[in-house]
């Protein structure tokens, strides 16, 4: 851990405290323990020119694939898009904080919300048969080689869609999506991996959590 | 011979020649040699041993003849070495021999002996080259003997390495023929022959039954330690004429042994005749009625098997021997049976795809070598194998038994019996008409999908299987013929957690199919579950032991849960007060948890094996918290459990001690039938300890019991509760109160009408109720006897005695005795010496009834 000055103890305390009225799920020490390991993936973010108020894109997903094991891009992508709630392409300190509240402690509801936000990957709030067949493009791994993989990725949307599609749309809406869950916990990450897996989250609490050292 | 004795020759323990076939072989080779060693090596045959050899002889003074003197104290060769020793001496009962032509000369003198002597001689002197020519010698290496080639000696032990290579070069030719039997050929055979264990025309058997229900993976049955020594199952099998035998079959042939069925002592393994090569040989040695038969079968069976014919014939010039038509006859039917066998996987498995996870399994089991040796052999069995696969199939098809056994009965069957259950393996083709369905196409899709997908994909093919109706029988079947089963088992090998929990909801459901089960079963899918039990998922856990008390429906599932551990992780699954029990959601998901546990614990506790598991692993006090908690759901499986092992002395003094009455008296008065009639049941099965007795009546648990008698139209209740009534009455402070409660007039009621179940327990019950005076006039006065004399009518044995004792009860009552006469039908006194009979006997009364079931009992 780095040496810090008094000043900076002082600024860390003012963060912690602020942060800890703004979310959930976590105690004192335990967002200490994620602003410390925030400032130290910043210092880690080589940047050119002016350096940058929050985990870029690349950071982001660099923690995404070694700390949570994802490895799937697009979901990435769409994590850091749930994550990033301004919208503003990096991930600031509050946003962090946030995101890893739902990700390590969230409850079923901030979950779905989450997957929706993953999922709706033009972020105009509905999911559409084009995004869900995005996602599951590559997700015959075995086909015969002589048919056609898209015929059968497009039935199991047709199929997921005809499901999930409550109000018979063609979209899903965050509506149907939370009801589907709801109904079927299983449809949590219907398109992909997006949460990480409880043994992860174990063992990223296990490192990140533990009693700073005198 | 140095190298005979110690590759080729199997040894037992304590140093004996294995009565095997292998080495009866080797010893006869090695008889022929020594006989004509004289006529062709004069010389060398003369040659002195370096050290004599010496053996346990059977041989007496007087097999010695000329040549020999014979003394007191033994007998000595006339023949003497250059110092004047004998070349051979005897002193009962060991014999020693210097030269080989000695040797073969006592061989001759021993006549039909000669090859018990011969197998002695090679068992006591392993080093037996050592010992004609010197160990110095033996040590020589090869270049250097040219060298010496003058000396007798030399030659003499050249001459002998020759012998050995020869023999050893035959010897495998006879390992290429001889017969290495593997666990799917016997499992093969066991299932061709089961087809001739039917009643008329075709019968061959009475019956044939593996003595363990018990499958390795490797299909081998017989315990680890005896598959070392190769065997791989034993069979009963009875024939029509003859005693039951008790078959080894292991990998050199298949022998009776000493009796092994489901006792396993380690004498009952031992060998008791010759090795055959097959079940068919040694059944058609051993019963006259199978062989007689079993040749007209063949001829009716002719027709689909020709094509065998011609394949039999190149495997006859092979063997080039002449046999007399009716051998060839014979050979043919062994040639078809046992062809088939060797190549052919079981064609049930076959059916259901299990190959692709068992192939792997197969050719590993054959070593290589053993495919060399085969190797010669394989193509015509090979050719003959295919030819005969076709004509299975027709016998499968006639085999083909109706789909379902009754998915009710079973689940009623509460008692512990077994045998009644799911034990026959149900076989079974999809109709043709189903086929067409839209479903099965719909399911055909899902299945294709699910092979291709990845873990995103895999989750929602699932759960657009679970959309399905599957608890249609035609969707079970379609998902068990297309291979769906076997992808959905193998998802829970994978570390998918959600391919798991959606594989596992779609198997809870098709799993209450009876082919399922055991295909799951079959498929090792158990063990699996079993697998699936500790990681600490709780919906897993919830859904993997779910899946678990549907399957274990039948003995031999509840046998795999047992072996694979399963009971203690379903045990530990109703700790859920353990785990931090934080109201709310959590505790809701361990209760569910510990329901689905107490589920799986509840079917499998129907075997006695089971039982003992599940209080070993200290399920008792963990079934008593649970039975404490206010949840009715829970209730339900954990009083099932407890019910099922009070039949069981252990359990009855725990149910005591752990306070269990109370809750199980508490129950009664519950609004679901189901849980009323459980307590019911468990409470008859208590309620034969005094103690118990006592509890029940000092919870207050007697007048409930009384108004569950009003529930007549739950057969199944009432069954109980007057089992229960019947169990408490034994002691008479019980009966006072029943009393206050009306009970008598009421099992009174229920003495027409019910099924016997009922009966036997409400004439229990009167029969401990007529121990009071007051009542014994009360029954006659109900109109009791009346129906008490017309249940003798029936065959129920425990009814009839429980009557019996009954009407005895009240007939030691004068009144009654005149009462009862009115009736027309005369009393008798059916006291425990039951001989002593008064007053006369009406042709329609009792007596005469009583009387002949008595003879006929």
């Amino acid at each position: 851990m780095m040496e810090m000055t008094a000043k900076s103890k002082k600024l860390l305390h003012a963060q912690v405290e602020a942060l800890l009225r703004k979310v959930e799920h976590f105690n004192k020490t335990e967002i200490e323990n994620l602003i410390l390991m925030f400032n130290t993936l910043m210092a880690e973010q080589v940047s050119r020119g002016r350096p940058a108020n929050g985990l870029k894109r690349g950071k982001f997903r660099g923690v995404l694939q070694g700390t949570f094991e994802m490895t799937n891009a697009v979901m990435m992508d769409g994590v850091f898009r749930s994550f990033d709630t301004d919208g503003d392409g990096v991930i600031i300190l509050e946003e962090w904080i946030r995101g890893l509240s739902v990700f390590l402690r969230g409850t079923l509801e901030e979950k779905i919300k989450h997957s929706f936000r993953v999922y709706d990957l033009n972020n105009d709030k509905y999911i559409s048969k084009d995004e869900i067949f995005h996602m599951l493009k590559h997700s015959f791994i075995k086909w015969p080689s002589e048919e056609d993989p898209d015929e059968g990725i497009k039935d199991v949307v047709e199929i997921t869609m005809k499901k999930m599609d409550l109000d018979h749309d063609g979209l899903l809406s965050y509506e149907d999506f939370q009801k589907s869950v709801l109904d079927e916990n299983l449809f949590l990450q219907a398109f992909g991996p997006c949460l990480p897996e409880d043994a992860t989250i174990e063992k990223f609490e296990e490192v990140v959590f533990k009693e700073p050292e005198q | 011979m140095g190298l005979i004795l110690s590759r080729a020759a199997q040894w037992t323990s304590c140093c004996k020649l294995e009565s095997a076939p292998l080495n009866e072989f080797l010893v006869t080779q090695v008889l022929n040699y020594v006989e004509n060693f004289v006529s062709r090596h004069p010389q060398e045959a003369e040659h002195l041993f370096e050290e004599p050899l010496q053996w346990t002889t059977t041989l007496k003074k007087v097999d010695f003849k000329e040549d020999y003197v014979i003394s007191a104290i033994g007998a000595k060769s006339l023949e003497k070495d250059s110092e004047g020793k004998p070349l051979l001496q005897y002193f009962p009962p060991f014999v020693s021999v210097r030269t080989i032509s000695q040797l073969s000369k006592l061989l001759q003198l021993a006549a039909d002996r000669k090859r018990q002597e011969l197998q002695a001689c090679l068992e006591e002197n392993r080093d037996l080259i050592a010992k004609i020519v010197g160990q110095r010698l033996v040590n020589t290496p090869e270049e250097n003997l040219s060298a010496l080639e003058l000396d007798i000696r030399v030659k003499l032990f050249i001459l002998l390495k020759h012998i050995d290579e020869k023999i050893l070069n035959k010897f495998v030719g006879e390992i290429a023929k001889q017969v290495k039997l593997l666990p799917a050929a016997v499992e093969e055979e066991v299932e061709f022959l089961k087809q001739y264990c039917t009643e008329g025309g075709k019968r061959l058997l009475k019956s044939l039954r593996y003595t363990s229900d018990y499958e390795f993976p490797n299909g081998c049955r017989a315990p680890p330690w005896r598959q070392l020594l190769g065997e791989i199952c034993y069979v009963v099998i009875e024939p029509c004429d003859a005693e039951a035998l008790y078959i080894t079959c292991c990998s050199a042939g298949v022998f009776l042994n000493a009796g092994l069925d489901k006792e396993e002592d380690e004498s009952l393994y031992e060998r008791q005749g010759d090795f055959y090569e097959d079940m068919a040989t040694l059944l058609k040695r051993v019963s006259p009625h199978f062989e007689k038969n079993v040749r007209k079968q063949y001829f009716v069976e002719q027709k689909p098997r020709k094509s065998i014919h011609v394949a039999h014939v190149d495997y006859e010039i092979e063997k080039a021997q002449p046999k007399t038509p009716e051998e060839r006859e014979w050979e043919k039917v062994q040639q078809a049976l046992y062809a088939r066998k060797k190549r052919e996987p079981c064609q049930r498995w076959r059916n259901l795809g299990v190959l692709s996870i068992f192939g792997s399994d197969e050719d590993l089991m054959m070593s290589a070598a053993e495919k060399k040796r085969l190797g010669s052999k394989t193509k015509v069995t090979m050719k003959v194998g295919l030819t005969a696969a076709s004509s299975i199939g027709l016998t499968a098809s006639q085999r083909r038994r109706s789909i379902v056994a009754s998915l009710s009965e079973e689940h009623c069957s509460e008692s512990s019996s077994e045998s009644e259950e799911e034990e026959e393996q149900t076989e079974r083709r999809p109709d043709t008409s189903t086929e067409l369905q839209s479903e099965y196409w719909q399911v055909q899709k899902l299945v294709k999908y699910l092979k291709a997908a990845d873990q995103t994909a895999t989750v929602l093919v699932l759960c657009a299987m679970m959309d399905l109706d599957l608890m249609k029988e035609v969707i079970q079947l379609a998902i068990l013929d297309l291979g769906g089963l076997e992808l959905l088992l193998n998802l829970l090998d994978t570390t998918d957690i959600r391919s798991k929990i959606g594989s596992l909801k779609i198997l809870a459901k098709i799993s209450q199919n009876v082919i399922i089960r055991q295909t799951i079963v079959n498929m090792r899918g158990l063990q699996r579950m079993v697998n699936n039990l500790d990681l600490p998922v709780k919906e897993l856990q919830a859904l993997a032991s779910e899946t678990i008390a549907h399957v274990a429906k039948f003995r031999r599932a509840r046998r795999t849960v047992r072996i694979h551990g399963g009971i203690r992780k379903l045990v530990k699954m109703l700790d859920c007060f353990h785990y931090s029990a934080k109201p709310g959601e959590d505790m809701e998901k361990n209760l569910e948890v510990a329901r689905c546990g107490a589920s799986a614990l509840w079917s499998l506790s129907k075997s006695s094996k089971n039982k003992e598991a599940i209080r070993k692993a200290g399920g008792i006090p963990l079934l008593g918290l649970l039975l404490r908690s206010p949840y009715e759901k829970i209730a339900i499986p954990v009083v099932g459990t407890l019910q099922e092992c009070a039949s069981q002395k252990n359990y009855r003094v725990a149910i005591q001690n752990e306070g269990m009455v109370k809750d199980l008296v508490k129950n009664l008065s519950s609004d679901n039938e189901e849980l009323q009639m459980l307590c019911a049941s468990a409470i008859f099965k208590c309620a034969e300890d005094k103690l118990t007795r006592d509890l029940v009546r000092s919870h207050h648990g007697l007048q409930p019991l009384v108004s569950l008698l009003s529930k007549a139209e739950n057969k199944q209740l009432l069954a109980a509760a007057t089992g229960a009534i019947w169990k408490c009455s034994i002691s008479m402070e019980n009966v006072a109160i029943f009393q206050e409660y009306k009970a008598l007039h009421m099992l009174i009621g229920l003495l027409t009408d019910q099924p016997e179940e009922v009966l036997v327990n409400v004439v229990g019950a009167l029969g401990q109720f007529a121990q009071i005076q007051a009542n014994k006039a009360a029954i006659c006065n109900g109109g009791g006897i009346r129906a008490l004399i017309n249940l003798l009518n029936g065959t129920n044995q425990a009814l009839l005695v429980n009557v019996a004792k009954a009407v005895g009860a009240c007939a030691t009552e004068r009144d009654n005795v005149a009462r009862s006469s009115s009736l027309s039908a005369s009393i008798c006194q059916q006291s425990s010496d039951s001989d002593n009979l008064c007053l006369d006997v009406g042709p329609h009364g009792l007596f005469p009834r009583m009387l002949s079931h008595l003879q006929r009992n």
